[in-house]
């Protein structure tokens, strides 16, 4: 807040500049309180399949709105195709909408990565995750085991909007 | 929701009328109170249990989770805190969870199996401000290896240091028509909320934390990973420990910094610098890697706080 102090006159246009800086610098804040919440699932050397090890589920601590889905892949070996997934844990789709939120990358030799946006309006799912409702993250891949794969889940909490 | 408020706009050759002034005023007040009512951030920090077994020694079996920074007074509150097990033997396993103020929360984790979940869940809420801790002990009820395991602790941080010492509040006092010093009331007033509102934008901190970890972790296998960055994030610290009996030093490097643990029972810290790092390409990276030096490292982790 750029405050001008006044010196006996109040001037029209200095309390108006107040006012405005202030008010500006309170919106900016809550704002930036926009928190984003992160879920990461990380997986040394990713096999062929549906072991426990290629899954995490986790608990949704408030309603959050999917804003991304990220899988990174490193490898020593190309043309693998690894894919992330959000579902739900009972494997049921009641609470995504019967979206499939997938995200597929192609390994490379070393590091590869993809990302699906949810929050654009090109794409138009805004999908909440629901407070309580148990949820997974699974990573897998074809042809062949990958040396390491990760997925994060980036939401959105919206704690501080207006 | 409500809409943001729109300060009157005072013209010239207009009047400034006091109770318009005072609209302002309170609507600061206003605003301000509704940031600090949310002034929390949540965070999920999820820690793997792969491979741990109940014939473990009792450090190797026991998570430390330390406050964010030393001396900075951040309250840190787990408000859950939930156990997924698969495991040999068809075993029941029991996590304590201990903040040093609180009665000991317990979860069993009942019958986990190979194939099998088990899992257990606390909403018992623990908090830990500098230097508390947050101590997590797993203990198989029998013979029993963890073939993949994970402990979420759902974090609540109040962005508000010091406990809550910079929380801002102003209550105005509101000018009058007949004030014949009008000037220096308004001085007053617009001092004390541009001071509120400095300690608002302050506290607007998105902090979080990722917990990397190792176990049995071989010499000449350095592990690494990525970090789930956003852009323009600033990392605040690392925080991190190993547990080993022998002689074992094991490397824990982020980028932009890097300490050696051990060996023994070891922790350290070190403070990052800032990186601005996008996650969603391989560009600038931010890693992390534990690289154990001259033998097998029993456990090593490191918690990194973000903000």
């Amino acid at each position: 807040m750029a405050l001008v102090p006044f010196t006996g006159t109040v001037d029209r246009t200095v309390l108006r500049d107040n006012f405005d800086d202030a008010t500006a610098a309170l919106t900016a804040a809550a704002l930036l309180g926009k928190t984003s919440v992160d879920v990461t699932h990380r997986v040394d050397a990713l096999a062929v399949g549906s072991g426990v090890a290629n899954f995490l589920d986790f608990t949704a601590p408030d309603d959050m709105e999917v804003v991304a889905l990220r899988v990174k892949a490193v490898d020593a070996a190309a043309g693998r195709t690894v894919t992330a997934f959000l579902e739900q844990t009972d494997g049921d789709t009641s609470f995504l909408l019967d979206v499939v939120f997938s995200t597929p990358v192609t390994t490379v030799i070393g590091t590869a990565s993809a990302t699906t946006l949810y929050s654009t309006t090109t794409i138009q799912r805004r999908v909440k995750l629901l407070r309580g409702v148990r949820y997974r993250l699974r990573l897998s891949t074809t042809a062949g085991p990958v040396t390491s794969a990760q997925v994060t889940l980036v939401c959105g909490l919206r704690r501080r909007t207006r | 929701m409500s809409m943001a408020w729109q300060p009157r706009t005072f013209r010239t050759g207009g009047i400034v009328d006091a109770e318009d002034v005072n609209d302002d005023l309170r609507a600061l007040s206003r605003d301000i109170k509704r940031n600090a009512d949310r002034r929390y951030t949540y965070c999920p920090v999820v820690v793997p249990l792969d491979g741990m077994t109940d014939a473990d020694a009792a450090n190797t079996r026991t998570i430390i989770l330390p406050v964010p920074i030393d001396s900075n007074g951040f309250v840190v509150e787990v408000v859950g805190a939930e156990v997924s097990l698969y495991a040999t033997a068809g075993v029941t396993w029991t996590v304590t969870l201990d903040d040093g103020t609180r009665p000991v929360v317990s979860i069993p984790v009942v019958t986990a199996g190979a194939a099998v979940e088990a899992r257990g869940s606390t909403d018992n809420p623990l908090r830990f401000t500098d230097p508390k801790v947050l101590t997590v002990v797993f203990a198989g009820g029998a013979a029993s290896t963890i073939v993949r395991g994970s402990l979420l602790l759902y974090l609540r941080i109040d962005r508000f240091a010091n406990d809550g010492a910079t929380f801002p509040v102003y209550d105005p006092t509101l000018l009058s028509a007949g004030s014949s010093t009008a000037g220096s009331l308004l001085d007053a007033e617009l001092t004390a909320a541009a001071a509120e509102v400095a300690n608002d934008v302050a506290a607007a901190l998105d902090i979080r934390c990722e917990c990397f970890l190792v176990r049995k972790q071989a010499v000449g296998s350095p592990v690494t990973w990525s970090m789930p960055s956003g852009a323009g994030r600033t990392a605040l610290n690392v925080k991190c420990r190993q547990v080993e009996a022998g002689v074992a030093t094991c490397t824990v490097a982020v980028t932009g910094g890097s300490v050696v643990l051990g060996p023994g029972d070891d922790t350290d810290e070190f403070v990052q610098s800032s990186r601005t790092d996008d996650p969603s390409n391989t560009a600038a990276d931010t890693t992390v890697t534990f690289t154990p030096a001259a033998a097998t490292v029993d456990l090593a982790y490191c918690f990194v706080w973000w903000s």
